[in-house]
């Protein structure tokens, strides 16, 4: 009697842990997994955007639209940048502020992205790497990698500098998976290369 | 029976071990399992990033990073002719001689700086001369004497600056750039100081006085503070680098820095106090029979108690330069608006300022209520409020807008109008005519608040036009939209064209949201609108923002201003702003004018809330102001740069900003600081430095999803509980 009393609720416990367990991992893989799947819409819609003046969104209900794409060559690493660095575009890509958004010879670029999805990668970036931007009209530029700091937000705002041609790359820091939404950034600015 | 003993056991052992052990002796060790091993791991994080955050910030070190005052920096042990990247300056000289002198007038302060150094070294030495620029300051004069040698600071064109630069490259000489090291921190090499030679720096520099709460105040950098690191050894210099920084520590220490201070104040209004928060200051009256702007008006005359310029010193003559400087002064309580006018003539040319200060509310509270009643009375309103809910608003964002919104709805007063627009790639208003504030008509609006969601584009135009001139139809009433968004917009200059094309435009006020707004879009569409720009980084702040702006939105202390000259005819009138904004609660108004001849007196007319305001003051021949051709040329170049955006020919706009530019010294996007050496026997010239330019402060965004930590415990989670579930059907099966 006993025994038929306890087995269910035993298993009920367990059921319940292991179900809870793997909400926990849909619902906090469901982030990079939308990362990822956007990447390829916005790619498409990059693709299209080539030439034109035309801003495509990647699916129709998008508040945003691709403004350039970056490459690293040495890291192999190819990326298409966003217009905005709202969290809801933060999740698809990385963005670009909207102030600093132009490809130009006297204007800062400035480009913000998630430390555990997009942005990544940054920090394999060494000093004096190559970063190349193209935007839509197909004007490039290179920007090598001069300066790396870590920054609280808390105690600082981000410093631009209005008529420089850099290269701001901002992004969450530390970089370990399990410490997040700290104040720290992480912030590399690159020389435009003439 | 016999088959149930066993049976009866295994229950016994079942119940007393499962029952009363198990589950109570498992749960908490699991918990306490993960608590524990989560925590560590966050732990050992923690001294990781610290760790690595203290190793990069030892890397950045260099004395430039400490700069507190104007100071003359070197490196002892780099060979001079070695020009490194990334070189650092550990030491610096012996300063002898600091005196800075302060001409105040209205709201922008003229500075001059004076400071002599002295190489105490046997040795040639190149240098870095450091200066802290306080925030919205911009340099414009440079001087260096070394011995013989010259070395003079001016603005040049971009391009000329830089053929200038290659020449010097090209002919052998060393020129190098200048390294960004901390925003307004100004810079300039000195090379080929000699042993024992002094130096003496002089730079000139206009700033913006703060107000504030009706308080002036001005801040002057002179805080001398070497923070000696002793783990600051870099990797390259070893133990000669850490006692070349003890010696620099203790050298600055030894240096008998005191500095001369000498400020003349002309606060164009009279003053009820004149203060220092951080040093005795003396204060007297400048005596001078050409101070004569008495104004027709008799109430002006009768509060006039220290309209005259003041001199202002240090009540020891000299301080030893451990702190900033600070000076506040406040204008005396006035009900009304005032009005000061600076002058200076150049070449012929009059160059004046008007300056209006709004009233003080603290003034007397029953003639405070008395003024209120009759500007609720006689003002009422029209608000249109203008919402963003497309997608780059999800989040706090749209939190915050809500919230912004309701909070306003509750500061309509009774004979206010209103109507609510809301949009994405569409809109919706939530009347279809401005509704009176009544109980029925918040209900409305706050229930079609609290259903508005983020999603979607943003098609600002249609909303912005409709919300432009749907407001415009009606009476007298002041007609006003608050626009509520985060300004994620490409098309910048379609609705700059639209703001400024619109007839009778309403007043527009921007509130930007979330923690990276287009604040270029919203500063400049409220700038074209004659509204403010608000910024809301996070939903704390939704409260204390949304009052400021409402307060002040809700009475404008003059409206409807224009300016006259006496006599009628002064040849052209360059007048910048073009468009005069009216004059809100805490901020002064500023006009900059340029005529041919000089006017004999300046008359400002404006509406108060009840009656008409006019106040004349005369121009006397005698009195200069230095510096107001500056802040006339700075309102210009502002205002050509805004041509941009509504879409004028760029190359005239360049070519105007650079005359402009060049003819005032004032920076400009095309032009830069460029400090030239002229030695006395060769024509040759030598560019060395250029100026930092003013960087912008931006928030940060938030850059991690944080997915990993859950992630990973969801696995640890699932693990386990798999585990477990393996126990129990072992168990089971056994």
């Amino acid at each position: 009697m006993l025994v038929h009393k306890f087995k269910p609720r035993r298993h009920i416990k367990a059921s319940l842990l292991t179900c809870f367990a793997l909400g926990l991992i849909v619902h906090s893989a469901w982030l990079p997994c939308k990362a990822w799947l956007s990447q390829q819409l916005i790619n498409y819609s990059w693709h299209q955007s080539q030439g034109t003046a035309k801003q495509i969104t990647p699916w129709p209900w998008a508040d945003t639209h691709p403004v350039a794409k970056m490459v690293i060559a040495r890291l192999n690493k190819e990326l298409i940048i966003l217009q905005g660095v709202d969290p809801t575009t933060l999740a698809f890509s990385a963005g670009a502020m909207h102030q600093y958004s132009r490809l130009a010879l006297n204007k800062p670029f400035v480009i913000a992205g998630h430390k555990d999805s997009h942005f990544s990668f940054l920090q394999d970036l060494q000093m004096k790497d190559i970063i190349s931007l193209t935007d839509k009209e197909g004007k490039n530029q290179l920007y090598q990698v001069e300066h790396m700091e870590i920054i609280d937000s808390e105690e600082q705002a981000l410093k631009i500098i209005e008529q420089d041609p850099n290269l701001v790359l901002i992004t969450c820091y530390p970089f370990n998976p399990l410490e997040s939404g700290g104040s720290l950034r992480y912030v590399i600015t690159a020389k435009l290369i003439s | 029976m016999i088959k149930a003993t066993p049976k009866e056991k295994q229950s016994i052992y079942y119940q007393s071990y499962h029952q009363y052990k198990k589950p109570r002796r498992k749960w908490p060790i699991v918990v306490l399992c993960i608590t524990v091993i989560v925590g560590a791991l966050f732990n050992l994080n923690k001294s990781y990033a610290q760790r690595v955050n203290f190793d990069s910030a030892q890397r950045h070190a260099s004395l430039l990073n400490d700069v507190g005052t104007g100071q003359l920096l070197f490196n002892e042990h780099l060979p001079l002719n070695q020009t490194e990247k990334h070189s650092t300056y550990n030491k610096s000289a012996l300063l002898m001689n600091s005196r800075a002198s302060f001409d105040i007038n209205g709201l922008i302060a003229k500075v001059t700086v004076e400071q002599s150094f002295l190489n105490q070294s046997d040795q040639l030495i190149n240098a870095i001369y450091a200066f802290p620029l306080p925030d919205n300051s911009a340099v414009n004069q440079l001087k260096v004497q070394i011995g013989e040698r010259k070395i003079i600071g001016k603005i040049m064109e971009k391009s000329q600056a830089k053929k200038v630069f290659q020449k010097a490259l090209k002919s052998g000489k060393k020129a190098s750039l200048v390294e960004q090291h901390r925003p307004n921190l100004f810079t300039n090499k000195i090379a080929n100081i000699a042993a024992k030679e002094q130096i003496t720096v002089t730079l000139t520099y206009y700033q913006h006085i703060d107000f504030k709460n009706d308080m002036f105040s001005l801040r002057f950098p002179m805080n001398i503070t070497p923070r000696y690191q002793p783990n600051r050894v870099n990797s390259q210099q070893g133990l000669e680098g850490s006692m070349a920084e003890q010696l620099a520590f203790s050298g600055s220490k030894n240096n008998k820095q005191n500095i001369q201070l000498s400020i003349s104040l002309n606060a164009g209004v009279p003053l009820a106090a004149i203060k220092s928060p951080s040093h005795d200051i003396q204060t007297f009256p400048i005596l001078s029979n050409s101070v004569k702007s008495t104004p027709n008006d008799e109430e002006y005359n009768s509060t006039s108690a220290i309209a005259r310029p003041m001199s202002i010193k240090l009540s020891k003559g000299q301080t030893v330069m451990n702190k900033d400087f600070i000076l506040q002064w406040q204008a005396s309580p006035s009900a009304t608006p005032q009005l000061a006018v600076f002058k200076e003539e150049i070449n012929q040319e009059t160059y004046a300022l008007a300056m209006i200060l709004p009233p003080q509310l603290s003034f007397t509270p029953d003639q405070d209520e008395r003024v209120n009643q009759q500007s609720s009375d006689d003002f009422s309103r029209h608000i249109t409020f203008v919402i963003d809910t497309s997608g780059s608003m999800q989040g706090s964002s749209i939190i915050q807008a809500k919230q912004s919104l309701l909070f306003a709805l509750n500061t309509l007063n009774p004979h206010d109008k209103f109507n609510i627009i809301a949009f994405n790639s569409s809109y919706q208003s939530s009347f279809s005519q401005p509704q009176p504030i009544n109980q029925q008509s918040i209900e409305a609006a706050k229930h079609f608040i609290n259903q508005l969601h983020a999603n979607g584009g943003t098609r600002m135009y249609e909303p912005l036009s409709k919300a432009l001139t749907t407001s415009a139809l009606g009476e007298a009433a002041i007609k006003q939209v608050i626009f509520i968004t985060d300004g994620a917009v490409s098309n910048e200059l379609e609705l700059f064209k639209l703001i400024h094309q619109t007839h009778n435009l309403p007043r527009l006020f921007t509130v930007g949201i979330g923690s990276a707004p287009n604040s270029y879009f919203m500063r400049k569409a409220a700038q074209f609108g004659r509204g403010t720009f608000t910024h809301i980084g996070n939903v704390n702040q939704v409260q204390k923002k949304m009052t400021e702006l409402l307060t002040q939105i809700s009475q404008p202390a003059l409206r409807n201003i224009n300016l006259q000259f006496q006599p009628l005819h002064v040849g052209t009138i360059e007048q910048y702003p073009s468009k005069i904004p009216d004059l809100y609660q805490g901020e002064p108004l500023l006009i900059a004018i340029k005529t041919k001849m000089m006017p004999a007196s300046i008359q400002v007319f404006g509406e108060l809330a009840n009656q008409g305001w006019h106040r004349e003051i005369s121009l006397v021949k005698e009195q200069q102001h230095t510096g107001i051709s500056t802040i006339w040329a700075k309102a210009k170049i502002t205002d050509l740069l805004d041509g941009l955006v509504t879409g004028k020919d760029a190359d005239t706009v360049k070519k105007t900003v650079l005359k402009t530019s060049l003819q005032h010294q004032v920076i400009s996007p095309y032009s830069s600081f460029i400090a030239v050496e002229q030695a006395p026997e060769t024509p040759h010239s030598l560019p060395m430095e250029e100026q930092l330019t003013a960087k912008t402060a931006t928030p940060f965004p938030k850059t991690a999803l944080g997915w990993q930590a859950p992630f990973f415990s969801g696995l640890v989670l699932l693990i386990f509980s798999l585990f477990w579930q393996c126990k129990r059907a072992q168990n089971a099966s056994a």
